[in-house]
């Protein structure tokens, strides 16, 4: 176990090295990637659909409560 | 001044990108990341657009008016190619980290996949809204 292991042994003791979650990190960012693949399109879509919307027009379609009428 | 003397052998040069030949790899890397910063910029404006509509009438007519402008619709039509380009980027390098498609031949066919898609997106997006608007 110890064969390849470059550090000083003072290294070892106080856990210097690697963090050890740098494959997990990789993969959120893998999975989120892929989840804003479908969300992304979605969103412009929504945008697009709002095109020479009005106030009153855009105001519900984003579900924003009408804080003024 | 620049030129060496005899004695010194020509050494090569380091990569400087304004000495280098730009490539399809290349301006598409230099792009992706160009536009990855461009949308991180509209994703403020996006805020904005928000607020305004969250404001009121008069604030959300204002913001309407400046996207309505000549120059609002140029940088949303900038905007919009931008996503695009940073989309397919994207989803161009999730395959590359499948370890996939890194031949010479393949990275040229899925970058100019990316550019061709971008424009074609990009027109079908605008069609969409022009269809919407009318």
């Amino acid at each position: 176990m110890e064969r390849d292991d470059m550090r000083t042994p003072l290294a070892r003791s106080i856990g210097l090295g690697s963090a050890k979650d740098g494959v997990h990190h990789w993969w959120m960012q893998r999975v989120s990637a892929i989840a804003l693949v479908p969300l992304t399109v979605w969103f412009i879509a929504a945008i697009i659909a709002q095109t020479e919307a009005d106030y009153t027009a855009f105001s519900p379609g984003c579900g924003i409560p009408s804080l003024i009428s | 001044m620049a030129s060496s003397s005899p004695s010194e052998p020509q050494r090569p040069l380091s990569p400087n990108i304004q000495l280098y030949r730009p490539q399809l790899t290349s301006v598409l890397s230099i792009l992706n990341r160009f536009t990855g910063v461009l949308l991180s910029i509209a994703a403020v404006a996006l805020v904005i657009w928000l607020l305004a509509a969250a404001a009121g009438p008069q604030a959300y007519a204002v913001v309407q008016a400046a996207l309505a402008s000549w120059t609002g619709q140029v940088t949303l039509f900038g905007c919009t190619f931008a996503f695009f380009l940073h989309f397919f980027g994207g989803i161009r390098h999730l395959v590359w980290d499948t370890v996939h498609g890194f031949e010479l031949r393949t990275i040229y066919m899925s970058g100019w996949a990316v550019v061709a898609a971008s424009i074609v997106m990009t027109a079908v997006a605008w069609i969409a809204s022009v269809y919407i608007g009318r």
